[in-house]
C-alpha cells in the first residue's frame, strides 16, 4: 500500500443530460518522499485527476470523483467536505498554475499566509510564514509579507504560493503546472525550490506538467495521461529511455531537442485527442498510432506491468520498444543558411518606445519597452527573436508591422519608411503580415473561415470577393487543412487549426515579411510541430522572410537562420544558432541557454 | 474544464457551434425553443408575457369596442359582463382604453429605445475607437446621467412642445447614455481582440472594422441593455403622462389613465387597477426576461437557477446510490453550471 493510493479512480462530469466519465481507470500509488509527474497535453485530464482527488473541483464544477483514493490509509472519497477541509488544511498543500488568480489581490501576503495556517496561533503562524518566505528564496521576507500580490513579480507570487502550500507541513503537495506562466529562467528557480522542499520534507508530491522536459528534470516517476486515461507509468529514467507506449514515444520525439540547428521538419502527432468522455472501442490512441493493429481497434488495452516498476497500456509494446526513435529531418549542426550577403527587406534603426501608465492620481509610470533597438531582416531569412516576457520583443514586432508607432527611430520595409500616409500604410500592410499568439482570439467568431481568409485579399490584394473566396481553397491546402473547413466558423476548429487559418490569411497576399508573434506558445507540443512544419514548408516554396518572435529558445535555435536575443528593451546578441549555442557573448544568453538545457531531454 | 470542452469540440466531424453568441441564436431557432423553455422556464414565461402584451395591444383594438365612444349615462361603472374592466368618468370602456393605451405606451417605449440605441451605439463606438473624442462624449454622457431621468425629461419637455414626438425625442436623449456606456466598454475591450488587430493588419478600414468585426460581436450586450432601457422608458413615459406632461388626453396612455383615475379612487376604485397592472406586468416581464437572456448570452454571468440546482442535486443522489463514493455526492454544495 502506497502513501497515496488511487485504485480505479475516475472523474465524472454531471450534465443535465446525465453523466459522462472524463477520467477513468487511474491506478497510481505514491510513497512519501516521491515526486510523481503527471504529463499530458491539454484535455488529457491531468489537472482533473489531481484536483479531484483533493476534492477541490466539486466547488467550481459539477464533477464527482469515483473509485478509490486513499491518503495514508484514509479514504478520501468517503469523507464529507468538512472532514476533507481538515485534511486539505493539514495533509494536502496545493500550488496552482495562476498565482495571480490564486492570491487575493486585496489582502497583504502576510494575512493570506496566516489565514492558511491551521492549529497555531497568530504569532506562531507569522513566525512560520517568515521562515517559509526565507526558505523559498524571497529576498527581504519581512518586507514582502507586508506587500500586496500585485506588487510582486510572477516568480515571487509563485514562491508565495509555495510557502502558503507548505505552511501546515503537508505530507502531500499537489503542484498544478506551477511554472507554465513563468519565464524559463524563473521556471528553473521555482522547479529547484519545489524539488528541494519535497526532498527535505520527505513529502509526496504530484507535479502536473505538459512539458516532458520539465518532468524529466523533476520526477522520480512519470505517469503519462492521454484522453483521460493513464497510458504509461514508470520511473523517470526508464520512461524516457525505454518508452513502451507509442504516445509517450511520440511526445518525446516531438520535443525540440537541445543543440540541433537547421531542422527542416519536426516530428508531430497527426490527428486530435479524442474527447475523454467519448466511449471508444479499443485503444484511445489507435487513430494516431503508427503501431496500431487489429486488436487495438477491438479491445481496450489495460495498464500491464512491463517490468517491476514500469507499466504501459499498449498491445504492441514489444514493437514500440524495438523501433528506433524518429529524428527531426535535417537536424544536423551547421545547417542553418548563411544569409549575410542577402538584400535587407526590413530594417529598424535606433527604435525606442515607452508606455505611460497611471500609477496613481498624481504619478504616472513610464515603461521603456524598447530602448534604441536596431535590427535587419534579410530576404528569405528565418530570423528568430527570443526574449522573456517584458523584453520588448512583441512591441518590436508590432512596430515593424505598423500596428504601433515608434516614439523615436526609423523603421522601413522594402525601402519604404513607415509613415501615417494612407498609401504608405497600405503598402506596408501589403508587404508585412502578422500571425498572432492567441489562436482563439485571432479569428472573428462570427465570420466563416472563408470570409476571414479572404479579408486581406479583398482589402489589400485588389481581388473581388469571388476571386478571393476561390483562392481561399488553394490556401487551405497550402496550410494542410481540408477545404470543407472554409464554411465553418472558428468555434468548430481546434487551436492548431485556427493557427493554420491565420497563417493562410497572412500568406494570402504573398507578403515579403511574415511576423509570427509566439504562434505556437498556446499550443501543445505535438501541434507546435505541425505549425512549425507549415511555416518551414512555406519557406521552401516562397521567398518569404520570417520574424519569429518566441520565448522558446530551443525551438528557434532548431530552425532559425539567425537569432536575436532581447532583454530589457535591448537586443543583447545577434548571431547564427551555432554562434549562440557555441559561444554566447553575453551573460544573459548564457543564463537562458543553461535554463533551457536543464529542462529538456 | 475549459480544456476539456476544447477537446470535445474536436471529437466529431460535425460542426459544433459553441460560444455565447451561438447560444442565443440556438435559443431562437424553433427546434430548440422547446429545449429553451424546459431549461429556463422563468425566462420563457416572462418573454411570453411580454409578447402577449404586445400582441394584445396590436390586435385588441380591432376586436374591442371603440376606446373613445362616450356613454355619459354609464359613468364610472365597476366591472361587468358588458364592460369587463368597467367604465371611466366619461363612460368609456376601460378595457378598450387600457389595450389601446398599450399601443401608445409600448410604441413610445420602442421608439425611445430605438433612438437611444442608434445614438448610443454611434457615440459609444466613436468615443471608444477614436480616443481624443472620448473625453467630450463621455463627459456629455455623464452630464445627462447626472440628472434623474424624469427630471431631465420634464425639463426637456417644457422646452420642447408637449406631444408624442417631444416625449420620444426627450426620453431618447435621456436614455442614450445607458446604451453608450455599454457600447463604449465593449468596443474598448473588443478593440484589443486579436481578430480586430488582424483585420487592421489585413487592410480593413476603421469604419468597416467597427461595422463588420466589432458591432456584431457586441450586439448581444446591446440587445440586453436595450431591453432594460425599454423597461425604464415605459416607467418614465408613464410618470410623465401621470404628471400631465407628454401625451395629452383624450389619447390614452397607461400613465395618464392612472392620472385621471386617481381623482375617482373613492367612487370607482377598480378604475386605477387595470392600467396599473398593465404597467407592472410589462415592466416586470421585460426586466425578468432581460435578466434571463443575459445569463443565456453571457454564461459567465449565469447563476444556477434554483430549478437547475435541484435537478443536479437529484442527479447526484441517484449516482450516489450506485457508487461507492456516495458520501461525496451529499457534500457537494453550490456547484455552478460552469
Amino acid at each position: 500500500m502506497g502513501f497515496l493510493e488511487l485504485r480505479d479512480f475516475g472523474v465524472d462530469l454531471l450534465t443535465d443530460e446525465g453523466s459522462s466519465r472524463l477520467v477513468a481507470q487511474v491506478d497510481l500509488s505514491l510513497e512519501r518522499g516521491e515526486l510523481l509527474c503527471i504529463v499530458g497535453e491539454s484535455g488529457s485530464g491531468k489537472t482533473l485527476t489531481s484536483l479531484s482527488l483533493a476534492r477541490l473541483l466539486e466547488y467550481t464544477s459539477a464533477t464527482v470523483p469515483v473509485g478509490h483514493a486513499a491518503l495514508d490509509g484514509e479514504d478520501l472519497l468517503g469523507l464529507d467536505q468538512t472532514a476533507m477541509n481538515r485534511i486539505r488544511g493539514s495533509e494536502i498543500g496545493v500550488v496552482f498554475q495562476e498565482s495571480m488568480e490564486a492570491l487575493n489581490p486585496s489582502c497583504r501576503i502576510e494575512d493570506q499566509l496566516v489565514e492558511a495556517a491551521r492549529r497555531m496561533d497568530r504569532e506562531a503562524a507569522r513566525a512560520k510564514a517568515l521562515r517559509l518566505m526565507e526558505e523559498v528564496g524571497i529576498p527581504d521576507p519581512a518586507g514582502t509579507l507586508r506587500k500586496y500580490p500585485h506588487q510582486l513579480s510572477g516568480g515571487m507570487q509563485q514562491r508565495v504560493m509555495i510557502a502558503m502550500a507548505l505552511i501546515n507541513d503537508p505530507s502531500l503537495l499537489i503542484a498544478d503546472e506551477p511554472t507554465t506562466a513563468l519565464d524559463v529562467t524563473v521556471q528553473a528557480e521555482i522547479l529547484r525550490i519545489i524539488r528541494n522542499e519535497q526532498a527535505t520534507r520527505d513529502m509526496a508530491c504530484i507535479f502536473i506538467t505538459h512539458d516532458i522536459g520539465v518532468a524529466a528534470y523533476m520526477a522520480d516517476r512519470i505517469a503519462v495521461m492521454y484522453s483521460g486515461r493513464v497510458v504509461e507509468a514508470a520511473p523517470a529514467q526508464e520512461l524516457l529511455e525505454n518508452p513502451r507506449h507509442p504516445y509517450t514515444r511520440r511526445l518525446l520525439e516531438c520535443m525540440p531537442k537541445v543543440g540541433r540547428t537547421g531542422v527542416s521538419r519536426f516530428e508531430t502527432i497527426p490527428g486530435r485527442v479524442p474527447n475523454p468522455s467519448l466511449e471508444i472501442i479499443g485503444c484511445r490512441f489507435q487513430d494516431r498510432c503508427a503501431f496500431a493493429t487489429d486488436v487495438c481497434r477491438t479491445e481496450t488495452p489495460q495498464l500491464l506491468p512491463v517490468s517491476a516498476q514500469h507499466e504501459a497500456a499498449c498491445w504492441n509494446q514489444e514493437a514500440v520498444a524495438a523501433a528506433g526513435f524518429a529524428e527531426d529531418a535535417g537536424a544536423e549542426p551547421g545547417r542553418s543558411e548563411d544569409t549575410a550577403g542577402r538584400a535587407v527587406i526590413a530594417r529598424a534603426e535606433d527604435v525606442s518606445k515607452s508606455y505611460r501608465s497611471r500609477a496613481s492620481l498624481r504619478r504616472s509610470h513610464v515603461t521603456r519597452a524598447l530602448d534604441g533597438v536596431s535590427l535587419e531582416i534579410r530576404e528569405g531569412e528565418f530570423l528568430g527573436l527570443v526574449g522573456e516576457s517584458g523584453s520588448g520583443k512583441t512591441t518590436l514586432g508590432r512596430i515593424l508591422a505598423g500596428i504601433e508607432t515608434a516614439d523615436a527611430g526609423t523603421v522601413s520595409v522594402q525601402g519604404h519608411e513607415h509613415s501615417r500616409r494612407r498609401a504608405a500604410v497600405r503598402e506596408l500592410r501589403r508587404n508585412v503580415q502578422v500571425v498572432f499568439q492567441n489562436p482563439h482570439g485571432t479569428l472573428d467568431p462570427r465570420l466563416t473561415i472563408r470570409e476571414s481568409v479572404s479579408e486581406p485579399m479583398i482589402h489589400l490584394g485588389g481581388l473581388s470577393k469571388r476571386q478571393a473566396h476561390a483562392r481561399a481553397a488553394e490556401l487551405m491546402s497550402q496550410v494542410g487543412l481540408p477545404e470543407e473547413y472554409l464554411d465553418h466558423v472558428p468555434d468548430a476548429l481546434s487551436g492548431g487549426q485556427k493557427q493554420r487559418v491565420s497563417i493562410a490569411r497572412a500568406i494570402s497576399i504573398s507578403p515579403a515579411l511574415l511576423i509570427a508573434d509566439e504562434p505556437t506558445s498556446a499550443l501543445d507540443v505535438s501541434v507546435q510541430g505541425q505549425i512549425m512544419n507549415v511555416l518551414l514548408d512555406l519557406r521552401e516554396q516562397t521567398s518569404v522572410s520570417y520574424l519569429f518572435i518566441t520565448h522558446n529558445l530551443n525551438l528557434v535555435l532548431n530552425v532559425a537562420d539567425r537569432v536575436a536575443v532581447m532583454h530589457g528593451g535591448r537586443i543583447v546578441e545577434v548571431g547564427t544558432p551555432e554562434e549562440i549555442i557555441g559561444s554566447p557573448r553575453t551573460e544573459y544568453t548564457r543564463r537562458l541557454l543553461a535554463a533551457n538545457v536543464e529542462t529538456s531531454i | 474544464m475549459t480544456e476539456m470542452t476544447t477537446a470535445a469540440a474536436g471529437a466529431g466531424a460535425s460542426v459544433p457551434t459553441a460560444g455565447p453568441a451561438a447560444a442565443a441564436a440556438r435559443a431562437r431557432r424553433p427546434g430548440q425553443l422547446v429545449r429553451f423553455v424546459v431549461r429556463d422556464p422563468s425566462t420563457a414565461f416572462w418573454s411570453a408575457v411580454f409578447a402577449a402584451m404586445v400582441l394584445l395591444s396590436l390586435l385588441g383594438p380591432f376586436v374591442l369596442p371603440s376606446h373613445s365612444a362616450m356613454e355619459p349615462a354609464d359613468r364610472l361603472l365597476g366591472p361587468s359582463g358588458e364592460h369587463w374592466f368597467g367604465t371611466d368618468e366619461y363612460g368609456r370602456d376601460i378595457l378598450a382604453r387600457t389595450v389601446y393605451a398599450g399601443r401608445v405606451s409600448l410604441g413610445i417605449g420602442l421608439l425611445v429605445t430605438l433612438i437611444a440605441v442608434v445614438c448610443g451605439v454611434l457615440l459609444g463606438a466613436i468615443a471608444a475607437w477614436w480616443k481624443p473624442t472620448s473625453a467630450v462624449v463621455l463627459r456629455l454622457m455623464d452630464g445627462i446621467l447626472a440628472f434623474p431621468p424624469i427630471v431631465l425629461a420634464m425639463a426637456l419637455l417644457v422646452t420642447l412642445q408637449n406631444g408624442i414626438i417631444s416625449v420620444v425625442v426627450g426620453l431618447g436623449i435621456v436614455f442614450t447614455p445607458y446604451i453608450a456606456r455599454v457600447v463604449y466598454a465593449r468596443v474598448l475591450a473588443l478593440k484589443e481582440e486579436g481578430y480586430v488587430t488582424a483585420a487592421t493588419a489585413s487592410g480593413v478600414s476603421p469604419v468597416r472594422n467597427i461595422l463588420v468585426h466589432i458591432l456584431p460581436n457586441c450586439a448581444p450586450a446591446i440587445f440586453i441593455q436595450a431591453i432594460f432601457v425599454y423597461a425604464n422608458a415605459l416607467i418614465a413615459d408613464a410618470s410623465l403622462s401621470f404628471l400631465g406632461l407628454g401625451v395629452q388626453p383624450p389619447t390614452p396612455t397607461w400613465g395618464n389613465m392612472i392620472g385621471e383615475a386617481r381623482y375617482f379612487l373613492s367612487v370607482a376604485p377598480t378604475f386605477i387597477l387595470f392600467p396599473g397592472i398593465a404597467i407592472i406586468a410589462s415592466v416586470l416581464a421585460l426586466n425578468l426576461a432581460g435578466d434571463g437572456l443575459r445569463a443565456l448570452i453571457d454564461p459567465r454571468a449565469r447563476a444556477v437557477s434554483s430549478l437547475q440546482y435541484i435537478r443536479r442535486r437529484a442527479a447526484r443522489r441517484r449516482r450516489g446510490g450506485r457508487d461507492a463514493a456516495s458520501g461525496a455526492a451529499e457534500a457537494v454544495s453550490g456547484a455552478s453550471a460552469r
